[in-house]
């Protein structure tokens, strides 16, 4: 009786054996499984994030490469630099025309009279005879010989 | 009997053996416990600390921008250029690249270079393109931080109302200061880990508080009005030789601020190295005895209460007698019979001191509190002062001051007040509140989507009637055709009111030198702006008749055509 029975329970487990090798098989599959997809994941935000570096960089770069040109083209177009610079091509600031008309200013499209051109004819007053001369207003401005900021003489 | 002994001795072993396995992993259990659940906030917060790093995330300050979009102030960038010279690789040929760049010796870049520090300034303040050429270079051990940095294109033309902006992003002075928090925004800040060398590690944040950008500001003055203000002030100095003077515009209407020019000034881009005296706007923050413009407010205020009106007479022998002071016309002559808009024309101090006393202390200093002195504007600029109008009751007030009072003489009042004042007369008698930023304009982080919050006009209160208003206006327009012709311009009805004040020194007046001012509206029936003038120390004529008002010309001539108002002959005519 007592030479049989280890017998039979080695029986018992070798047929558990089987089974056990398997679960672990399955299980350090799984796990290597698990680590790979990690890895992959990591390496993937990884990748992504030094993206989003890069662009976040290039993004803080054009930023400031805008706010640069902001900057140049503000003190080009500055006050004190566009007035000198007209100085120097010689423009001359010109007040504007008020010229007294025939007639109350149009209503209509079709009865307005043809658009005055600004040229120096009309700036000079030398146009004061034409059909709509006398009572009402048209309100011209002097020919474009001046920068806007400087409308007087 | 042998097996069964050897089974036991087994059985105890492994007993023992099982004990110390479970002891051991009682051991370690109970340790892992205690990190896991004992210790876990401390250790985690240590861990955390050790490895990540909170960065604020910087934002940017709201652009200024005048009345046509033209850009006063916008931030920029500059760069601090440092170097860790235990990291720098090959300081020799880097000495000689960055030398290139920078424009400073070789050989003192490369001292440094060599230094034996963690850390050396190389360059502070550096601007875009060096700091960008520095940057690609990719030389170890060199570190490139960029700073925001305030600029103003317009340098000096606006620097008084716009103000300064230092170095930690705080404005101070003007519109930077009053609208300092909306300009600046406000700050987030994100917590990131960081590698060896402090490098982010390219991990999502593991906080992140966004910031939310400044507002932009459109403010109500136009460039080129102010470009005409500072044109013509500074010539007025020059003509005049006056020490300093202020030009003050505005929409009498609604209370905008068009222009407002003080000399001398400073350059905002470079405050630091200017007279702390100069950064103050003179036109909110300085005081100053007005004189004989003064007397608008007095024949306002008698006309309004019923005290006077324009045909009132008056018996001048050149003094009258107020609280035991004798006050004296300007040039201590009488001119007998005279009317109220008589007195007005030739500015005659004894005139104003009879109408003030006929007006009495309570009805006089009422009007002046309702045309605003003594109050601050409220205007939106920083550093405003509320000017000082000595009161009855005051320990310092004497019955006189009702007399020196009424032509703008033992009260201070700044170029502000005076011209918000002036301003109600112009605007039927309504005061309204002086403003200087119409818009302000933000973009919403998350739709992208502009708002834009718009500044309506406001009504501040009922200084005088409008029928006293019309009244007093046609008196002003005689006082430009009769009194101060200077002022005039061909083809335009402008009412206004000179002013010749002494300065007052630590014992009494000073001798020669004189303030002298003109404030005046045109076109007269419906004002488009009012100009406020005022000359310190003019050494050519101590008058404002002979300076102020000129100047004053000059400008209205110049407004007239920039703003396309046509001459009244025409204007007028248009009407029905």
């Amino acid at each position: 009786m007592k030479g049989r029975l280890p017998r039979l329970r080695l029986r018992a487990r070798r047929s558990r054996i089987p089974t056990i090798q398997a679960l672990i098989v399955i299980f350090v599959l799984l796990f290597i499984l698990f680590l790979w997809l990690n890895f992959a994941l990591a390496q993937r935000t990884e990748s992504v994030g030094r993206e989003i570096q890069s662009k976040t960089q290039e993004l803080e770069s054009l930023e400031r490469r805008g706010d640069a040109l902001r900057k140049a083209i503000s003190v080009t177009a500055s006050q004190e630099k566009m007035a000198a610079r007209a100085r120097a091509l010689g423009y001359q600031p010109q007040a504007p025309f008020f010229l007294p008309m025939s007639e109350p200013l149009v209503e209509s499209v079709s009865e307005a009279p043809a658009p005055v051109e600004q040229s120096d004819t009309i700036a000079s007053g030398d146009n004061a005879a034409t059909p709509a001369a006398n009572k009402l207003l048209l309100l011209l401005r002097g020919p474009v010989v001046g920068p806007a900021f400087e409308t007087a003489p | 009997m042998l097996m069964g002994t050897d089974s036991t001795i087994d059985r105890q072993r492994l007993t023992l053996l099982a004990f110390f396995i479970v002891l051991g992993i009682t051991v370690v259990a109970g340790r892992l416990i205690y990190y896991q659940v004992f210790m876990h906030e401390e250790l985690q917060a240590l861990a955390i600390g050790e490895r990540t790093w909170e960065e604020p995330i910087r934002v940017k300050r709201g652009d200024i921008s005048d009345t046509n979009g033209n850009l006063l102030a916008l931030d920029t960038v500059r760069w601090n250029i440092s170097a860790s010279p235990p990291l720098v690789m090959g300081a020799e040929e880097l000495a000689g690249q960055l030398s290139a760049i920078l424009g400073d010796p070789e050989a003192e870049i490369l001292a440094k270079l060599e230094r034996d520090a963690p850390w050396v300034f190389l360059a502070q303040g550096v601007d875009y393109e060096t700091g960008e050429s520095i940057r690609a270079l990719e030389a170890g051990g060199i570190n490139c931080e960029a700073i925001p940095s305030r600029f103003y294109p317009e340098s000096s033309l606006l620097a008084h109302l716009v103000g300064i902006v230092n170095s930690t992003s705080t404005g101070f002075y003007g519109v930077e200061g009053y609208y300092n928090q909306i300009l600046h925004g406000v700050e987030g800040h994100k917590i990131i880990e960081k590698g060896p060398g402090d490098t982010e590690l390219p991990l999502p944040a593991i906080e992140e508080i966004p910031g939310k950008d400044g507002y932009s500001l459109i403010l109500t003055v136009d460039r080129n009005i102010q470009y005409i203000a500072q044109q013509e002030l500074i010539n007025a100095l020059e003509e005049y030789d006056a020490e300093s003077g202020t030009v003050l515009i505005l929409d009498p209407q609604t209370g905008a601020i068009l222009a407002d020019i003080s000399y001398p000034t400073f350059d905002p881009n470079d405050f630091a190295n200017a007279d702390p005296d100069l950064l103050a706007d003179p036109a909110v923050a300085d005081m100053w005895e007005p004189g004989s413009i003064f007397k608008i407010m007095t024949w306002g205020a008698a006309l309004d209460d019923g005290t006077i009106s324009p045909g009132t007479t008056f018996y001048d022998d050149g003094q009258m007698e107020v609280g035991g002071r004798v006050i004296f016309n300007w040039n201590r002559q009488g001119n007998g019979l005279v009317t109220m808009e008589e007195g007005l024309v030739k500015s005659l101090n004894t005139v104003a001191a009879f109408i003030s006393t006929s007006m009495g202390k309570e009805s006089f200093y009422n009007y002046l509190r309702r045309f605003g002195f003594n109050t601050l504007t409220e205007v939106d600029l920083q550093s405003e002062g509320p000017g000082m109008v000595k009161l009855p009751g005051d320990p310092d007030w004497f019955p006189s001051e009702l007399g020196t009072n009424s032509f703008g003489q033992g009260i201070a009042v700044t170029p502000m007040q005076m011209i918000v004042a002036v301003a109600a007369v112009a605007n039927q008698g309504t005061m309204m509140k002086p403003y200087v930023v119409q818009e302000l304009i933000t973009t919403d982080p998350e739709s992208g989507e502009q708002q834009v919050v718009q500044v309506q006009p406001m009504v501040v209160r009922r200084a005088i009637g409008p029928e006293t208003a019309r009244t007093l206006t046609d008196m002003l327009v005689e006082v430009v055709e009769r009194g101060a012709t200077d002022a005039q311009v061909p083809g335009y009805r402008i009412a206004g009111k000179t002013g010749t004040a002494q300065v007052p020194t630590a014992y009494g007046y000073h001798e020669s030198d004189t303030i002298a001012s003109f404030v005046g509206f045109a076109p007269a029936e419906d004002p488009q702006f009012i100009v406020l003038v005022k000359l310190d120390k003019p050494k050519a004529s101590p008058w404002g008749s002979r300076t102020a008002a000129p100047t004053f010309s000059a400008i209205a001539e110049r407004l007239f055509a920039y703003m396309q108002i046509p001459p009244d002959e025409i204007r007028l005519a248009e009407k029905p």
